[in-house]
């Protein structure tokens, strides 16, 4: 079966194209304490995520809102706008919110329990695991 | 007899307040100097501890990684930066568990000798860093430098022992943990029992003997009970039980007791409950009538619960009414017409 010209220079075409490369997985953290913000924004990064970084609620609502990354992981306690609020007003406002998965200090059952009601993606609770924070946050990204 | 002024020239007053003034001045202005020189020193220490934080973090990212040797990691760095180093770690070794925080503990091998000198220093802050960076940064807890700790003049470096101990999850810990117990009073009794419940249900029957230990004191044992109730560990009911009829105990500890019965008693403890169900004490004949409810077992213990519902005070009547199933609901009495509840 001959081509013709113009189907021939298309499918040069399509040879000659870089192949695109796979979305990068994006996550965004927030929390303002700098050590677990460096932990797990390298081991993350190592998972193959774009990783942002946000310190305070109203920071990473808008970063948010600006662009919805794939996952969001919050600290329960935030400035301006704790970890659970910031959840209840990304439900509100998007149509197809991010998961959130909240990051709690120990010996809060009842904030925990109170977040998985209200229909947060999954907590984790400190001190962390790298191993397991990755783990819980590639649940709820595409492969 | 009169007082007299001395005759003193007014030119050397004047002289001896103006070399007081001068005096006055200088050590105000030596002060001054001291304080902005220990300021400055202060800001410039902490300066260069953020930026050997900054330097060393991509390091501790590799060994995390598992890049770097943990042996190889502390070692290569100067003496004179191994407080800094010892901070550092610390930092990074509460906020990871497992093996992540294992071999953190790994490569602060070398600095354990740093934190040991810190326990001996004469200034209770150092000694608490010093335990607390001993907890976190051992591969295994150091059990009895840590109980040694726990004993230290300053309560607030006994604490700081206390929580190290309870972080290992060992049995060994809990055990010296039990001993030291009295150390901390009632103040802490929630905190006490917060940290013995770190333990989990193998560190129950540990902290059941020292409930029943003659010379644990009485605010230590409230700290057991508390613990023993938020485990739910069943097999203290026998020891809990011949502890509430044991002579010379306290009202305190028999309230927790009588709570503790409630929630983990079986019918064999009813009898033990039952004297307690008219003592003229308020706060114990409600903790009885609730274990009564739960553990009932008979004829008996329901007629004593419908005499209970006639009982003066309203929250002994409500917790008998609540026992028998008469009561519905969350909020099954008006609670204006109720004193304060005396049970907690």
């Amino acid at each position: 079966m001959w081509l013709s010209e113009s189907e021939a220079s298309e499918l040069a075409w399509i040879a000659r194209a870089p192949r695109r490369a796979p979305r990068a997985r994006r996550a965004l953290l927030a929390d303002v304490d700098e050590p677990t913000l460096a932990v797990v924004r390298h081991r993350l990064t190592r998972a193959g995520f774009e990783v942002g970084v946000e310190r305070t609620g109203p920071d990473a609502l808008e970063a948010i809102r600006q662009a919805p990354p794939d996952v969001v992981v919050a600290a329960s306690r935030l400035p301006g706008l704790d970890g659970l609020r910031l959840f209840q007003t990304l439900h509100d406002e998007m149509e197809a919110p991010p998961p959130v998965v909240l990051v709690f200090w120990p010996g809060n059952a009842a904030a925990v329990a109170k977040a998985l009601d209200a229909g947060v993606a999954d907590v984790i609770v400190r001190p962390l695991s790298l191993v397991e924070v990755v783990a819980r946050v590639r649940r709820f990204v595409p492969s | 007899m009169r007082a007299t002024i001395p005759d003193i020239p007014e030119h050397v007053l004047a002289r001896v307040a103006s070399g007081l003034l001068i005096g006055a001045l200088g050590l105000t202005l030596a002060l001054v100097v001291a304080a902005f020189a220990i300021h400055g020193w202060a800001a410039f220490v902490e300066r260069r501890r953020s930026r050997r934080a900054e330097r060393w973090t991509p390091r501790l990212m590799a060994l995390l990684d598992g890049e770097i040797e943990a042996e190889a990691f502390a070692r290569a760095i100067w003496p004179h930066q191994r407080a800094d180093m010892l901070r550092f770690l610390v930092t990074f070794a509460v906020r990871l568990r497992g093996g992540d925080r294992h071999r953190i503990a790994e490569a602060a091998a070398p600095l354990r000798a740093l934190a040991h000198r810190y326990l001996q220093s004469p200034s209770p802050e150092w000694r608490a860093f010093g335990a607390h960076a001993l907890g976190v940064l051992s591969v295994r807890a150091p059990v009895v430098t840590l109980g040694t700790a726990l004993r230290d003049p300053s309560r607030r470096v006994g604490l700081v022992a206390a929580r190290a101990l309870s972080r290992s999850a060992d049995v060994r810990a809990a055990r010296v943990m039990l001993t030291g117990l009295s150390r901390f009073g009632g103040a802490h009794t929630a905190s006490v029992a917060s940290l013995l419940t770190a333990f989990g249900v193998q560190g129950g029957m540990p902290i059941t003997e020292a409930l029943v230990h003659p010379r644990t004191d009485a605010r230590a044992r409230l700290a057991a009970i508390e613990a023993l109730r938020r485990l739910s560990f069943v097999p203290a009911a026998p020891a809990a039980r011949a502890l509430l009829v044991r002579p010379g105990i306290d009202r305190e500890t028999q309230a927790a007791l009588l709570r503790l019965l409630g929630e983990i008693g079986a019918a064999a403890d009813t009898a033990a409950v039952r004297r307690f169900c008219d003592d003229p004490d308020d706060v114990l004949r409600i903790n009885a009538i609730t274990a009564l409810g739960v553990l009932q077992s008979g004829p008996d213990d329901e007629s004593r619960l419908r005499r209970a519902r006639l009982d003066p005070n309203g929250w002994v009547a409500l917790r008998a009414s609540e026992a028998l199933g008469e009561t519905q609901g969350p909020d099954p009495a008006p609670s204006d017409a109720l004193p304060p509840s005396p049970a907690r």
